[in-house]
């Protein structure tokens, strides 16, 4: 009897548990994206979009309905961050939750006139932001950009983080900036490139990117797409993309170089206290595209002129970027951390210094291709 | 061979005490002290010095086969010394229950429940502790060793998932040093290896006397705790930076935060890992619940544990909610470590000269 009723008693646990925290999944308004404006007004300077899912609208889903927006955006405006976040509740009835948040879309303007320190510093305290959300930057308001309809994903937020993972298939997408990244650069004290992102005949369009300088922590200038090549040489991310040649100078003569493999080694070079670097690419490309009917592929030595141009090409890129970067004294091609690595003597004398040195510092650049193939077929 | 049967379980409660809030927060605190990526040499250097505090406690306790520091305390430095460092010594375990379970209960607030009140928490933990205590050491053990196969799984869960994350750049340089700084991270990883002292409270149930499978009981135990946390500062420098480290609150959480494959599949990582580390706090909270419990009643000669088990276990909950918030929390770290330096060394080394003293008299 007594053994019955502890077994009875125990059973009741099976019934009675509980959660003081359990939230209904449906009751949650889940956010993708959020983007922050600046608003040229006294009191509420900030404007920040929520990008909501609205999962009735979601098409295969039991409940979903075909034909419907699958998210929504709210707009508010206000001066600080968390206040504008507990007003969607006055709008919305789903508080939001970010825990599965994708992308933020910073405006040029508000970069202009708010550090990012301070501006971020709201999203890294609060434990529901994730480290892996992608950062962007854009010209236009940021709220257009996650208005924009999505082509192949149901969110534009999500697009945007699928689209910087393109990265190896061309020279001119940086790798996504990861909020945690955001985070290490400015803690370090650096200076990086946050992706830039446009709309173009009405499609989300990766462009190239903002500089932000560790002084400030706001823009410092732009850097088009081809600089966002040069840069990815440089700091060792290249993984896939082309080289371009064209050939006499003139432009019906070109060749198409694909990149396989790449790699890039900084060497920080001490002679008599002074300090040069050397920047080794090497990389391995491949035939891709010929205008140049003649070439005859099964010559030995017939790569020996397009390696010598192709290095040419990548060569000047590399140095635009750095004569860019020189002359804003803005260190965001790693130059300082190799230097960090691999003369940490130097750095510990030097580091208070590096601004004055980065600007004059000089490099010599030296690029090694190696051309692997032409591809299965060369119509000659 | 009857002790080498006796080994792994005491090798598994050794390992599972040891681990417990260290492996959150110690990143940050060494981070802040050394600052250079190459601080996990730091816990190399707590390590050696650990288990040579770990050789000097055994070479008293060798001394007085199946007896507790407790035991041993009256006998040494006479009746009333004896129960004061005994009282040292509850407090210490006291403390370090209350500081445990504290941090454990913030971060359960951070990242689990929010709105669940910390008493709740807390409440829950000390209450299981309570019943499992009340069953005795060798049901401990056994605990221990059940749960001991999931900690593990949940460290080289993160660990594997970690790896693609680590960026080599942020480990580098390794060969150029400061050591001074080192050394001076010495003093906050070598209290991430307290747990061995509790050699003195099981040395009163387990014949612990000869060298060899001692000596490699603590060597195996704080060996395989070092290597644990030398992997897990190699990820968290190489995930975040050390200059992150040094702002992060729980760095081991946010490592873990930034776990993610794509599509909404496979994401916040972090709180399957917080099941794992919870356990671990238990095994440290249990460990040192009974210690405190066997040296309160022990100094008091009660007959009826149960009394005792329940005020220890209101004394814990107490001080465990006594710090008002993190900051506050982190600061009475600093006390606790004085409390440790009195139990981990002062107290071993004083019984130890004294035995020698008592030796010359008889």
């Amino acid at each position: 009897m007594k053994k019955g009723l502890l077994v009875f008693i125990s059973l009741q646990l099976l019934f009675l548990t509980s959660c003081w925290d359990s939230n209904e999944i449906e009751d949650l308004g889940m956010i993708m994206g959020i983007g922050l404006d600046y608003n040229e007004s006294d009191e509420d300077i900030f404007s920040m979009t929520n990008q909501y899912v609205v999962p009735n609208n979601i098409e295969g889903t039991q409940i979903g309905r075909s034909g419907g927006i699958p998210y929504q955006n709210l707009t508010l405006t206000g001066s600080n961050f968390f206040q504008i976040i507990r007003e969607n509740s006055l709008e919305t009835d789903r508080p939001p939750n970010y825990t599965h948040l994708k992308s933020i879309v910073l405006s040029e303007k508000l970069l202009k006139e708010e550090p990012l320190k301070q501006l971020i510093s709201f999203f890294l305290r609060d434990h529901e932001f994730r480290r892996t959300v992608a950062v962007f930057i854009t010209k236009e308001s940021s709220s257009d950009i996650l208005a924009v309809e999505p082509t192949k994903e149901m969110f534009p937020a999500v697009q945007l983080k699928e689209l910087t993972q393109n990265h190896d298939r061309s020279l001119y997408i940086q790798d996504t900036l990861k909020f945690g990244e955001v985070s290490k650069k400015i803690t370090e004290g650096s200076s990086f490139i946050i992706p830039e992102v446009g709309i173009n005949k009405g499609r989300l369009r990766l462009l190239g990117g903002g500089i932000i300088s560790n002084k400030t922590e706001q823009i410092a200038g732009w850097l088009t797409p081809q600089e966002i090549g040069g840069l990815k040489w440089i700091t060792n991310e290249v993984s896939g993309g082309l080289v371009a040649i064209k050939e006499k100078n003139s432009p019906e003569d070109q060749a198409v170089l694909e990149i396989m493999k790449a790699n890039t080694t900084i060497e920080p070079v001490i002679k008599g206290g002074q300090l040069s670097v050397q920047l080794k690419v090497k990389s391995s490309l491949r035939l891709a595209e010929d205008w140049e009917i003649k070439r005859d592929v099964f010559q030995e030595g017939w790569e020996d002129q397009l390696k010598e141009q192709g290095e040419k090409v990548v060569k000047e890129e590399i140095e635009h970027v750095i004569s860019i970067a020189q002359e804003q004294k803005l260190d965001y091609l790693e130059l300082g951390m190799w230097t960090s690595i691999k003369e940490p003597a130097y750095w510990q004398n030097n580091h208070q210094d590096w601004e004055r040195i980065f600007a004059q510092l000089p490099v010599t650049i030296d690029v090694d291709f190696t051309l692997t193939g032409y591809g299965t077929q060369d119509i000659n | 061979m009857q002790n080498n049967q006796h080994s792994l379980p005491i090798i598994i409660f050794f390992i599972s005490t040891i681990i417990g809030v260290g492996i959150v927060t110690l990143p940050r605190e060494t981070a802040s002290v050394v600052g250079q990526p190459n601080m996990w040499i730091s816990v190399i250097l707590g390590g050696i010095v650990a288990f040579i505090n770990a050789l000097l406690i055994f070479m008293l306790m060798k001394k007085y086969p199946l007896k507790t520091v407790f035991d041993i305390a009256p006998e040494l430095v006479g009746k009333w010394f004896g129960k004061l460092f005994n009282l040292v010594f509850v407090c210490y375990t006291i403390a370090i229950s209350a500081y445990v379970i504290r941090t454990m209960a913030e971060i359960v607030n951070y990242y689990l429940l929010d709105k669940t009140p910390k008493i709740v928490v807390l409440l829950v933990l000390v209450l299981s502790c309570m019943y499992l205590v009340s069953s005795g050491l060798p049901n401990i053990l056994l605990f221990f060793q059940l749960y001991f196969p999931i900690i593990l799984f949940m460290f080289l869960l993160l660990t594997l998932l970690s790896i693609k994350n680590i960026e080599p750049t942020h480990l580098r340089p390794i060969l150029y040093m400061d050591g001074i700084d080192l050394l001076k991270g010495v003093n906050s990883t070598f209290f991430s290896f307290v747990g061995y002292e509790l050699l003195m409270v099981l040395s009163g149930e387990h014949r612990l006397t000869r060298w060899k499978p001692v000596a490699s009981i603590l060597g195996i135990s704080i060996g395989s705790v070092c290597f644990i946390y030398v992997l897990f500062f190699i990820l968290n420098i190489g995930v975040l930076s050390i200059e992150e480290l040094k702002v992060i609150t729980f760095p081991t959480i946010e490592m873990a935060k930034a776990i993610e494959f794509q599509g909404f599949f496979f994401e916040r990582f972090e709180l399957l890992f917080l099941f794992g580390w919870i356990i671990t706090i238990f095994t440290t909270l249990t460990a040192y619940y009974y210690s405190a419990m066997l040296g309160f009643c022990k100094t008091v000669n009660c007959k009826k544990t149960f009394l005792i088990n329940a005020i220890i276990g209101l004394v814990i909950l107490i001080l465990s909610l006594l710090p008002s918030g993190i900051t506050e929390l982190f600061s009475y770290g600093t006390y606790l470590n004085y409390l440790s330096y009195a139990s981990l060394i002062a107290i071993p080394l004083l019984l130890f000269l004294f035995s020698f003293k008592k030796g010359a008299m008889k």
